[in-house]
């Protein structure tokens, strides 16, 4: 009796390690489908994979999850050696399996993530009515950080804060860093979000300003280069208005993670969707 | 009573308080006159020599028939300093809706139609002229546009008071061309929009008296430092419709353009 309790505790033991963060139901004896990547198609929340063969097979399951410490949960099949995830509603990583019959791969693939840069910190701008030093203008990515002010507006930011009502008050817009009254950027659209994880490049974006009502935590912002070609999108979150009619005028305060082209890709448009 | 309750609940939706004027439901800014007028009165030049000689301002005026088109002035090509000019703000967004370039019912920041930033700078907010500016395609093409018939009118900007905000050069315009903006937007008056972007000017107490309360007024009312500009659209109750425009700079005070003005307008 002991002998079978001990035997029936490591086949426990065993069935939970096998569920820790994957429960892809792969375990069987067929090859471990190799070298899934993202397509060069892929853009926007189009993602298109693509892997190697593996012989005498039934077809290929693709399994997604939004969180890298999450679970695997299946997306879809193909009988080919690419699958596309159409309107993709948030990032994450994405494996694929052999199958034929009950029979899978003995193993996960390699996963490809489309995770976007997720930038550690807050950042702070003020509008117009904050001390002519102080910076009203923000420029995302690799040389991210506050710019700009009101007393020196030649510079050359994404976007920037603007409060066109009164000292003090919560009513702030984003602009986009080319246009208004500090518009020596370059030009970003913001879009308002239908969801946390993801914008969607053929809907409505604002190209001048971007008026932040009060519940506002998210904002989409689509940038581009000096020549007005995308080059990547931003989320901000975690939005903060604070108002000061003595000192900084209206506050901004943010985080941001950002999309700016995945192995070769299009820019996607899919975000982490449990941040807000 | 349940007419005028009725009447209320149609007027102006959204507009805030204007300084001075006439109380909002009795503008309804969904009637629109279409009855012809009589042409001008034979001494209305004779009236407007007497206001261009009044001491303590330098005038330019003009009225026109809006239903003939027939119009008087005087110095009519002089330039006068404008301290907001809204009315060629009004004037240009009219002329780019109607060829379809924007509308001036699309929704520009998130909370609000383009023609609601136009009718905020018109009761006079300064950053909401500017930003409608910006959000018809900038200042470039307003001045492009500026230069192909009105080029006696220059908006270069809007002055603003918070730290650091940028300094223009002055804005001016003469009477030819305000009465030209008037027609623009006269003509336009038939898409709500544009009636609700321009009903109720902030009219001063002396011209709500002049005016009256019958009449369905349109318009613009700038004023900065010594100078005063007065443009309006004026429906009366007979069905006669007329442009208005008095221009005034080097005032000895603000009254003085509205008697101005008083005396062109009784002269009709």
């Amino acid at each position: 009796m002991r002998k079978l309790s001990l035997i029936f505790a490591a086949v426990m033991i065993a069935a939970l390690a096998g569920c820790a963060g994957d429960t892809s139901p792969s375990g069987g004896d067929l090859a471990i489908v190799q070298d899934v990547q993202l397509d060069a198609s892929s853009v926007g929340r189009t993602i298109v994979l693509v892997w190697s063969a593996v012989d005498d097979v039934d077809g290929y399951k693709v399994y997604f999850r939004a969180d890298a410490t999450g679970t695997y949960a299946e997306l879809g099949e193909s009988t080919t050696t690419t699958y596309t995830d159409n309107n993709a509603t948030n990032a994450g990583d994405y494996v694929v399996i052999a199958y034929k019959g009950d029979n899978t791969s003995e193993a996960n693939s390699n996963a490809v993530s489309t995770m976007p840069t997720v930038v550690s910190g807050t950042y702070t701008i003020v509008d117009n009515w904050a001390p002519a030093a102080m910076p009203s203008g923000f420029i995302f990515g690799a040389t991210a950080g506050q710019t700009g002010s009101a007393s020196s507006p030649s510079f050359e930011q994404d976007i920037y804060a603007y409060d066109d009502d009164y000292k003090g008050d919560t009513n702030i817009s984003l602009y986009s860093g080319n246009q208004g009254s500090f518009g020596n950027g370059r030009q970003s659209y913001f879009q308002e979000p239908a969801g946390n994880g993801y914008c969607d490049p053929a809907g409505t974006w604002y190209s001048t300003s971007y008026k932040l009502l009060t519940g506002d935590s998210v904002v989409f912002v689509s940038l581009t280069d000096g020549s007005n070609n995308t080059n990547g999108y931003a989320k901000m979150y975690g939005l903060s208005v604070v108002g000061s009619s003595t000192e900084h005028g209206t506050e901004l305060t943010f985080s941001y993670e950002i999309q700016v082209g995945q192995q070769g890709a299009g820019y996607l448009t899919v975000f982490t969707s449990s941040i807000n | 009573m349940i007419g005028l309750l009725m009447a209320m609940l149609v007027a102006a939706p959204g507009s805030t308080p204007k300084t001075g004027g006439l109380p909002p439901m009795l503008l309804n800014p969904d009637t629109v006159v279409t009855e012809s007028s009589g042409g001008l009165p034979s001494d209305l030049g004779r009236v407007m020599d007497n206001v261009v000689a009044l001491p303590g301002a330098v005038f330019g005026v003009g009225v026109v028939d809006l239903d003939t088109g027939e119009r008087i002035a005087r110095n009519e090509r002089r330039r006068f300093y404008m301290d907001t000019p809204d009315i060629v703000a009004a004037a240009y967004s009219v002329s780019r809706h109607n060829t379809g370039e924007f509308r001036l019912d699309s929704l520009v920041a998130r909370d609000m139609q383009l023609w609601m930033m136009l009718r905020l700078g018109q009761q006079g907010n300064r950053e909401k002229l500017v930003a409608s500016i910006y959000h018809c395609g900038d200042f470039a093409p307003l001045r492009e546009w500026l230069s192909s018939g009105y080029s006696n009118t220059e908006f270069n900007g809007v002055t603003r008071n918070w730290e650091g905000a940028p300094e223009f050069s002055s804005n001016y315009t003469n009477v030819s061309d305000c009465l030209d903006f008037i027609e623009i937007v006269s003509d336009g008056l038939v898409t709500t929009a544009v009636r609700r972007m321009t009903t109720n000017p902030p009219l001063s107490g002396e011209l709500e008296i002049a005016l009256g309360s019958s009449n369905v007024i349109y318009g613009w009312i700038s004023d900065g430092g010594d100078t005063r500009s007065i443009n309006l659209i004026i429906s009366r109750s007979d069905g006669s419709r007329y442009g208005i425009t008095v221009l005034a700079n080097d005032l000895c005070c603000a009254s003085k353009a509205d008697l101005g003005f008083s005396m062109i307008w009784n002269a009709l």
